[in-house]
């Protein structure tokens, strides 16, 4: 499981709201083992601390729960979530819909957008007939520059995966990201292709044999 | 050739066969946004990370099998693997395990891997351009060729697209791993080391 590190903006904060983070992040299920680590500068300042370059690192697998502690600490995020800018989710799904088109020895089945709060690059699973199988369910991701292709962000990570690999990596890799926003789909993933909606989301999981928690 | 030196040009095959891989990222990384279209069909650069995962390929394996003191001549052929699985090379006990090792590696990569062999380009078997036939040119990352699914000539740079790519890197990758998971010496050290620093994400 790859580390992920999570930038905040500089703040002026109490003593009790950095406790608060701490205490936070230390009920976060499972955190032991998680490589959780916490990189900042404080000075004091009267009752107050400046935080300055402040980061969190962490599995990437409770990426999402550290970022729901973060806010609700009152800390902010450098970076806007990708997702959140204007034209990003439609340049994400033309760029699928021409990867569906462009090949013959593979076809797209499901391309699933998640790490939805990155601020940098778009992750995109995609589960195509034909791709090639390592055997491990290992999922591994490849970055490529994105170009114009989706304004504002630095990166597209394609996580390409035949049928089979992704079928083993829900055994054998369950912390995987992916898997994890597949599982919980209704609020860490968008199913870009064929198209976000409940049917296409309740195809996928009966094909993979996943429970839908929503059910 | 002592073996100080035999292992010495091994390591540099290595060496050079890992540089093959990260250049065939590179193109990758860069294959979003350099796109030229014609006539003919768009081109883009996804055929150059398909052959520079080709000849990380052929480098890897032909640096181990110096390495481990095989008569394999690194500078001749470009289908290292084929030859050795079709008995080249004789049946020493280091090949005759190292034929097992690739046939029993899951995923089927020994299929992928002959496959990506035969993509080297090669001269069609006749030389006067009027006796070729167009439908014998076969499939490789460098030169037009005929797709016979499609029934029609075309190019490595119109033909691959993305997902060959992504296909070609990962297997080459995976060809790594196998690798580096035997014996521990120099050149399973060098392969770990290039793994664990451009692990893919």
């Amino acid at each position: 499981m790859s580390l992920v590190r999570i930038p905040i903006k500089d703040k002026m904060g109490s003593v009790e709201k950095l406790d608060e983070l701490r205490v936070g992040l230390t009920q976060i299920p499972n955190i032991d083992g998680k490589r959780l680590r916490v990189h900042n500068q404080l000075t004091l300042q009267g009752h107050y601390y400046q935080i300055t370059d402040f980061s969190i690192e962490v599995d990437q697998s409770v990426e999402k729960e550290v970022r729901d502690v973060v806010r609700k600490a009152d800390f902010e995020f450098r970076g806007t979530p990708l997702l959140d800018l204007p034209g990003t989710r439609e340049a994400v799904e033309s760029m699928v819909k021409q990867h569906a088109k462009e090949n013959r020895e593979t076809q797209l089945k499901y391309a699933v957008w998640f790490r939805l709060e990155d601020p940098h690059a778009i992750h995109l699973l995609e589960i195509e007939e034909g791709a090639f199988d390592p055997g491990d369910g290992s999922l591994q991701g490849i970055a490529m520059a994105a170009g114009s292709t989706v304004p504002e962000a630095r990166k597209i990570v394609i996580y390409l995966a035949s049928p089979q690999e992704f079928r083993k990596a829900l055994v054998v890799n369950p912390d995987h990201a992916a898997v994890q926003a597949v599982r919980e789909h209704s609020e860490k993933a968008i199913l870009v292709y064929p198209s976000e909606s409940e049917e296409n989301w309740r195809q996928l999981l009966a094909e993979f044999g996943i429970q839908d928690l929503r059910a | 050739m002592n073996a100080h030196e035999r292992t010495e040009l091994a390591m540099h095959t290595l060496y050079q066969g890992l540089a093959d891989l990260l250049g065939a990222r590179a193109y990758l990384d860069g294959q979003v946004s350099l796109t030229f279209s014609t006539p003919l069909g768009r081109l883009e650069l996804a055929h150059m990370a398909v052959s520079k995962s080709h000849q990380s390929v052929e480098k890897v394996l032909k640096g181990y099998l110096v390495f481990h003191g095989q008569s394999i001549n690194p500078f001749r052929g470009h289908d290292p693997l084929t030859r050795v699985m079709n008995g080249e090379g004789g049946n020493a006990s280091f090949l005759l395990k190292f034929r097992t090792t690739m046939r029993q590696s899951s995923g089927g990569i020994i299929h992928r891997l002959l496959s990506m062999e035969q993509m080297a380009p090669n001269p069609p078997p006749v030389q006067d351009l009027d006796q070729i036939e167009l439908t014998d040119l076969p499939i490789n990352t460098e030169y037009p060729f005929w797709d016979n699914a499609a029934g029609y000539l075309t190019s490595p740079a119109i033909h691959f697209k993305r997902a060959d790519a992504f296909n070609a890197i990962r297997v080459t990758i995976s060809l790594c791993e196998i690798l580096a998971g035997e014996d521990d010496d120099d050149y399973t050290q060098g392969l770990r080391r290039f793994l664990e620093t451009f692990p893919l994400d």
